[in-house]
């Protein structure tokens, strides 16, 4: 049976969404030993998301999020890992699901790697508090159940105000985390079906990497108004700082981990 | 310039430092085993350790789902390689970082 990865990139004026899968791309195949697959999308204006950075600098940026409810169609897989740009992969850890009995797996914790709680807001969604699930990392097989999930993406997606007000979150912009939640609930009857047994590994806007030693990740932290620093290591990680990803002495050190 | 002088004088916050080396320690320690997902744990070790040879046991996975364990030394064999990886290098990395005292001393 056919396993890859799928990474969903789109070009953009400022943010390197496309050298980042294929960074992304390159640590999947070395820790996983599986195949990748890119697929560049069409940069369809539309949603509008303000980024944080850690230099206290707010960017505008266009956000190209809207072709993730395809990834079934797109897969060539027969099992997928479909993985944002943004994580990186330092570890074999995922390796474990494929070849099991899950049919779709997505992430229902996140895991702030500074231990700083910075994602605390995004724990529940919507009137009723459904509980977050994360569209940054999913498992799917191609069976009924993944198939519907993904469908109903869509239809959320096409019907995004409709389905803001009736469940009662915030829908200024279309975002894939709400969509796959709300879809997850509903296909698996109002259940929480099947998750990672592991929270998500990930590292806010506001904190940065400021060195990289093969697998091990250095990490500049705020907390209350001071800085401090940790130390990760063969720790997968979704960096939501892509402005960290775009410096050159991080970026450099990352493609010459991933190309040893 | 002041700025990273500051920031490598800083003193590193261990408790953050350590919580974090604990969930990056405790995410390794899962094994996947005949077509389950299992947490490895001194308690299934002991489990594993004490059952019978040649009976066969059922174990409940972290999935819920019941996971026939056909040869359970060799289950035991195979927590006990993940249980001394996972444990030998967070107890050294844990060694190491005990001696930091200053932001710029964690890359030295």
């Amino acid at each position: 049976m056919s396993k890859g990865a799928l990474l969903l990139a789109t070009p953009h004026d400022t943010i390197d969404y496309i050298g980042f899968a294929k960074l992304a791309a390159k640590l999947v195949e070395k820790h996983l030993g599986i195949d990748t697959h890119i697929h560049i999308g069409e940069a369809r204006p539309g949603n509008i998301r303000a980024f944080k950075w850690h230099d206290g600098t707010i960017d505008r940026v266009q956000w190209f999020n809207s072709d993730r409810p395809l990834a079934y169609d797109l897969s060539p897989f027969e099992e997928t890992l479909l993985i944002d740009v943004d994580y990186m992969t330092f570890n074999n850890q995922l390796k474990d699901y494929f070849g099991g009995n899950h049919e779709f797996l997505c992430y229902d914790r996140v895991w702030d790697v500074t231990h700083t709680d910075s994602m605390k807001h995004e724990r529940y969604m919507t009137r009723a508090g459904h509980p977050m699930l994360w569209a940054t990392v999913v498992y799917f097989r191609k069976c009924e159940l993944a198939y519907n999930i993904f469908e109903m993406m869509k239809n959320i997606q096409t019907n995004w105000r409709y389905h803001c007000k009736f469940w009662g979150f915030p829908g200024s912009k279309y975002r894939n985390d709400f969509s796959l939640t709300l879809a997850h609930q509903l296909m698996q009857g109002y259940d929480q079906g099947t998750t990672f047994n592991h929270p998500l590994p990930s590292l806010s806007t506001m904190d940065t990497i400021y060195k990289v030693q093969g697998s091990e990740l250095f990490i500049k932290y705020q907390y209350h108004g001071s800085y401090n620093a940790l130390k990760i290591k063969d720790t997968n990680l979704h960096i939501m700082n892509k402005a960290c990803l775009m410096d050159p002495e991080i970026r450099g050190e990352l493609e010459r981990y991933a190309d040893v | 310039m002041e700025n990273f002088e500051e920031f490598a004088r800083q003193r590193l916050d261990h408790n953050r430092q350590r919580l974090a080396l604990k969930e990056q320690q405790e995410q390794r320690l899962t094994l996947a085993y005949a077509g389950g997902m299992f947490l490895v744990t001194t308690e299934l070790m002991a489990l594993l350790a004490t059952w019978p040879e040649n009976d066969i046991l059922y174990l409940v996975d972290s999935y819920e789902n019941p996971v026939e364990i056909v040869d359970a030394t060799d289950m035991l064999v195979a927590c006990r390689q993940r249980w001394y990886e996972v444990m030998n290098d967070w107890h050294n990395q844990y060694q190491e970082l005990k001696k930091v005292r200053r932001v710029g001393q964690l890359s030295e």
